[in-house]
């Protein structure tokens, strides 16, 4: 949907997809390592283009560019999607592997959720064998919750996945460590 | 001190993969399930202040394996 949620961070920070980010985000969900466990993506913007004035008028779908603020350059995407009754999970999270803004980037989407919309919890379902993705969440304290059988079908295998949750609670014990690294991350 | 490396590098991967490194051992992040974002971060931290270096954000994002580590750690004193 069209928002206008901009959060600066330390050394990064995520504001609105917009149709120019097309040719930048069909590079990262092709990328062969990082799309690894994401549906296929055509490799023709004008198909990202078409993907993304749809989304811009999905309700509930809040959808980022995380930027590098001292390069202003784009370095991943992630969204946080299907708010409903208080949750919304989050996901689309993609990060180049030429960039340390994972943690960051996971910090300015929790805030989104949580402090900028209010949600009470946001959630986020991995591809189990997504191994490190799946130790991320469990690194930054969220709370690992159910296993979610025959969750997707990617290249013609079935993949289970791991369900994270984040409330109110859990994000302030979380947050001061994740915000700790994303300063030294900057240099801050 | 490259003993003194390996001895500080097992013992921060030791600590933050959460299962025994020996000094000296090769371990590639690619290969390591629990070698995700956070503690790659906490790595080079513990790394920055076991040896008084500081990596680039550039060098942060491309460190991929204990060799790399080490190669940084023995440049930033050699230099």
């Amino acid at each position: 949907m069209r928002h206008d949620i901009v959060l600066h961070g330390y050394r990064f920070g995520i504001r609105p997809v917009t149709l120019g980010d097309a040719a930048f985000i069909v590079g990262l969900r092709t990328d062969p390592e990082l799309g690894r466990y994401i549906n296929p993506t055509s490799p023709n913007v004008a198909d990202q283009e078409a993907w993304i004035a749809r989304y811009l008028e999905r309700p509930h779908d809040y959808y980022f560019i995380v930027e590098d603020l001292r390069a202003g350059a784009p370095v991943g995407a992630v969204g946080v999607y299907d708010v409903n009754d208080g949750r919304a999970e989050w996901g689309r999270w993609l990060i180049a592997r030429t960039s340390p803004a994972a943690v960051e980037s996971a910090l300015l989407t929790y805030r989104a959720g949580l402090d900028v919309l209010g949600l009470e919890q946001v959630y986020c379902r991995t591809i189990a064998d997504n191994d490190k993705v799946v130790s991320f969440h469990d690194s930054s304290g969220a709370d690992r919750g159910r296993s979610i059988p025959e969750y997707a079908e990617l290249g013609g295998r079935t993949f289970d996945a791991v369900e994270h949750t984040v409330d109110r609670a859990r994000w302030a014990s979380m947050r001061p460590r994740l915000e700790q690294l994303a300063r030294r991350v900057a240099g801050t | 001190m490259r003993e003194q490396i390996d001895e500080v590098l097992s013992e921060v991967l030791t600590i933050a993969l959460g299962r025994p490194i020996a000094p000296g051992e090769e371990v590639a992040r690619e290969d390591e399930p629990t070698w995700d974002s956070l503690k790659h971060l906490q790595i080079l931290f513990a790394i920055e202040d076991a040896f008084g270096i500081h990596f680039s954000v550039e060098e942060m994002a491309s460190a991929a394996s204990v060799s790399d580590l080490k190669a940084k750690v023995l440049a930033s004193h050699a230099a």
